[in-house]
């Protein structure tokens, strides 16, 4: 499980450093953090997505072992 | 107007008759009606995740901006993130988020995530800032995102990485320490961490780019379909505050989704947070200490005497390393409430694992340094309030301290007595000879230039501020201690 987020961040941070220019306009303090987020979003939904996949995967087996 | 809540345009908070209340505005009207009615408060309120109020009509208060009045539950101390140990700051991160998405099942969303909307109240922390909740805006990011990790995820993952003390930033950042500056101080071994390196090391390249400022773009040069979009938003960014045309085409298109996750990461990454283990200056003080075990039981019989005799409602345990006599305290007067103060957040943080595991709701552990403690911080001086402005009490409990402060720390008698004495008006505290062991370990390095440390110097010098009631010496030890009240 954590080798699985570790890898999808890995994915996210190249994504990031690939399509992330530089900016160059005066923009108010705080508005970095805003447009971060605008950046990740979609990735962070998909890593999202998957760790409840996942998780869902991993109590089905746990549920199954139990019984 | 109280002074730590005059920049928000929603409300603000007052004093009146020495209660706290808070004036709600107009202009959020509509927002704390729906906070209200669409079950939110309710769940938050049930769950203890913040702090009750009461709708109130003061017939003295009446001004154009006034929608209605609250009177929220009070608190009894006020403390700043920069007093807590790691695991207070960490609780109260958690809670933040917790709040964050209960809010956004009722469709709405934090428009603030500072950490000094976080008091503790019996044992937990609680949320006091009713007016920071709004309409969740589909498609928008988390506005308090950068907030939060200033707040927050800075100050933990500096914490957790390179010292336990570095809470303490947040004294000379009152709006949290900066993302950049937390990457620099940051160890590669943090920046490797995927989760830490996305939320600190590629937000604070995301500020360092915003923040470039006054080239004219070029398209031509290096462009990208991101570098376009950034400069729009960029642009549509300066207007927002002047709700200008531009806002409409922003479309940062942030899901519900990605906040979801959003949130959901950061909860990952400040659980993933942890403190190396924990070597404390005190830590072991009292398995070392020059105390019989039956000197160390009439120690606490004799507070435990003292303090039925007194029966405070409030005590401030100055000096008192993993709160074993503020357990005395409170264990000896039901309904009293004990301030447990440190300099050493080891110390501090393994007095608040016992709170927890207690469950203990009388005793709230803080870091304090006696010699230099909590300024007053933020615009002109007035935001967070010092020390001296919030504390006061009953009684001030100060055992095995007097040398530290008279011996390594210079400070005369009479200096001490008269800062003791605006604290709280009884004074239990312990006299430590220069022949104890302790005393002589802080002398063994450095020339003795003490010749006024002595029990009749010491009885002296603060008869001038205190009556001394009673006066017990600890059998099997030269110590002694005194019961004093303010003249």
């Amino acid at each position: 499980m954590i080798r699985f987020l570790n890898y999808t961040y890995l994915v996210l941070i190249i994504f990031f450093l690939v399509n992330n220019q530089e900016a160059q306009a005066y923009i108010n303090p705080g508005s970095g953090s805003y447009i971060f987020q605008t950046i990740a979003g979609g990735l962070l939904s998909i890593l999202y997505l998957c760790k409840k996949l996942v998780l869902k995967i991993f109590h089905l087996f746990v549920k199954n072992k139990n019984e | 107007m109280n002074n730590t809540s005059f920049r928000d345009n929603s409300g603000f908070v007052f004093k009146h008759n020495g209660e706290i209340y808070r004036q709600i505005n107009t202009v959020y009207k509509d927002e704390y009606d729906k906070f209200i009615s669409c079950g939110l408060y309710e769940e938050l309120i049930k769950k203890e995740m913040l702090i009750p109020h009461k709708e109130v009509s003061l017939p003295d208060i009446n001004n154009e901006k006034l929608y209605k009045c609250i009177k929220p539950e009070q608190i009894d101390y006020i403390s700043y993130p920069y007093e807590w140990c790691f695991s207070e700051l960490k609780e109260a991160a958690l809670l933040t988020l917790n709040i964050q998405k209960t809010a956004l099942k009722y469709n709405m969303s934090l428009k603030d995530a500072s950490a000094f909307n976080i008091q503790f109240k019996e044992g937990k922390p609680i949320f006091i800032d009713t007016l920071s909740f709004e309409t969740y805006k589909e498609n928008q990011p988390w506005i308090a995102y950068g907030q939060f990790c200033r707040h927050f995820l800075a100050p933990l993952a500096l914490m957790s990485y390179k010292d336990i003390s570095l809470n303490k930033l947040l004294i000379t950042n009152i709006d949290g320490i900066p993302i950049e500056l937390c990457c620099k101080l940051l160890p590669l071994k943090a920046k490797l961490r995927p989760i830490i390196f996305f939320h600190i090391v590629l937000h604070a390249i995301s500020i360092k780019k915003s923040e470039i400022k006054g080239h004219k773009t070029n398209m031509n040069k290096g462009g990208g379909r991101f570098f376009a979009q950034n400069r729009l938003k960029n642009t549509c960014l300066e207007n927002i505050d002047n709700e200008s045309p531009c806002q409409e085409k922003l479309n940062p298109k942030f899901s519900k989704l990605a906040m979801t996750g959003l949130i959901d990461s950061l909860e990952d990454c400040i659980k993933d947070l942890k403190l190396p283990e924990l070597k404390t200056e005190w830590g072991n003080y009292y398995t070392n200490t020059n105390y019989s075990k039956e000197a160390f039981t009439q120690k606490g019989d004799i507070i435990t005497e003292f303090i039925k005799k007194l029966r405070p409602e409030t005590v401030c345990d100055l000096g008192a390393n993993r709160g074993d006599f503020s357990r005395t305290v409170i264990n000896a007067c039901p309904q009293t409430r004990c301030l447990s103060f440190d300099i050493d957040p080891a110390a501090v943080e393994e007095n608040y694992k016992l709170v927890k595991q207690n469950r203990e709701t009388r005793i709230l552990p803080l870091t304090l340094d006696l010699t230099n403690p909590t300024p007053a911080i933020g615009f002109a001086n007035k935001e967070r309030c010092s020390f001296t402005e919030r504390f006061t009490c009953d009684t001030v409990l100060a055992l095995a301290l007097i040398h530290h402060l008279a011996i390594s720390n210079n400070l005369p008698f009479n200096n001490i007595a008269k800062y003791f004495s605006t604290i709280g008006k009884y004074l239990i505290i312990e006299f430590v000879p220069k022949d104890d062991s302790k005393v002589q370990i802080l002398l063994s390095t450095r020339e003795d230039i003490f010749q006024n440390y002595t029990e009749e110097c010491f009885e002296n010098e603060f008869s001038n501020y205190y009556t001394i009631i009673e006066k017990r010496a600890i059998t099997g030890s030269k110590r002694t201690i005194y019961l004093m009240e303010r003249r």
